[in-house]
């Protein structure tokens, strides 16, 4: 299965190394927030030091999410002081069937990226009216 | 509903929440708050490189007096969930100073910055007095 979102982000990263990479090295798991509507979910992932086109997401058969980015900040040599390490991210999310797979939609600004995953219509709560 | 991180993602992250630790022990800026910091240092310049996602250059304030470079600024929600129910909250966000006291003489007038994808680098020109000098061994 193909959803829309891999489809452009295959596009976007054709000219990028993001494909290619190898995700066995050092790559790190970034900080993630979650949030929950009735109309959609919405993560949200630091990403210093990743360009636009190079966030490669899938979404499986068996509704696992995965976030694979490349770092492209280049590090000088020569650390005097280190508080954070400089590598590829990687984040896997098994996500409920109520959400549209086909329906994803991304966005990645100064280094954060969105993602907004649409619940699926029949999986939306049902107003019922009920005249007396 | 439920929401998995897959286990081994879990493991990563906690390693690296251990190595941010202990790196930061050691360190020399202190706290280990937002935004996490590394100095880089070469025979004419000290760098500090800041990782700031979601910040722009607009948002953040750099000043450097008496050998102190400060950073300050604030991070804010992303505004489309302001509405939502937080299901995990695992970035920091909020305002932020952080002092770096800088230990060689640096050309003050000649600092200058640059944020590249949410990476925000400072490049300090070091002071002629503060390079390293060659010594000639004189021959008898």
């Amino acid at each position: 299965m193909t959803t829309d979102l891999e489809k452009r982000e295959k596009q976007e990263v054709s000219s990028s190394s993001a494909e290619q990479m190898s995700y066995n090295g050092k790559s790190f798991s970034p900080d993630v927030d979650i949030y929950t509507s009735d109309d959609s979910a919405v993560f949200v992932v630091d990403l210093p030091g990743v360009a636009k086109g190079d966030v490669a997401i899938h979404v499986d058969e068996t509704n696992n999410l995965t976030i694979k980015a490349k770092n492209s900040f280049a590090e000088p040599d020569n650390a005097v002081t280190r508080q954070f390490r400089t590598g590829n991210y990687y984040r896997a999310f098994q996500i409920p069937d109520d959400y549209d797979k086909e329906r994803i939609a991304a966005t990645l600004d100064n280094g954060v990226l969105e993602i907004v995953l649409p619940v699926k219509e029949s999986s939306k709560p049902k107003k019922i009216e009920i005249t007396v | 509903m439920l929401w998995y991180d897959d286990l081994s993602g879990e493991l990563t992250r906690l390693r690296n929440e251990m190595n941010r630790l202990f790196s930061n022990y050691a360190s020399a800026t202190g706290a280990s708050t937002f935004p996490f910091i590394n100095i880089y240092e070469d025979r004419d310049t000290l760098t500090v490189a800041a990782e700031m996602p979601g910040l722009s250059r607009e948002q953040v304030e750099i000043t450097f007096s008496e050998g102190a470079l400060t950073i300050t600024g604030k991070r804010d929600a992303t505004p489309s969930t302001v509405s939502m129910t937080v299901l995990r909250r695992e970035r920091s966000i909020g305002s932020f100073e952080k002092t770096i006291r800088i230990p060689v003489k640096v050309l003050s007038d000649k600092i200058s910055a640059k944020f590249t994808n949410g990476i925000l680098t400072i490049i300090l020109p070091k002071a002629e007095e503060s390079k390293p000098k060659a010594i000639t061994i004189e021959t008898r």
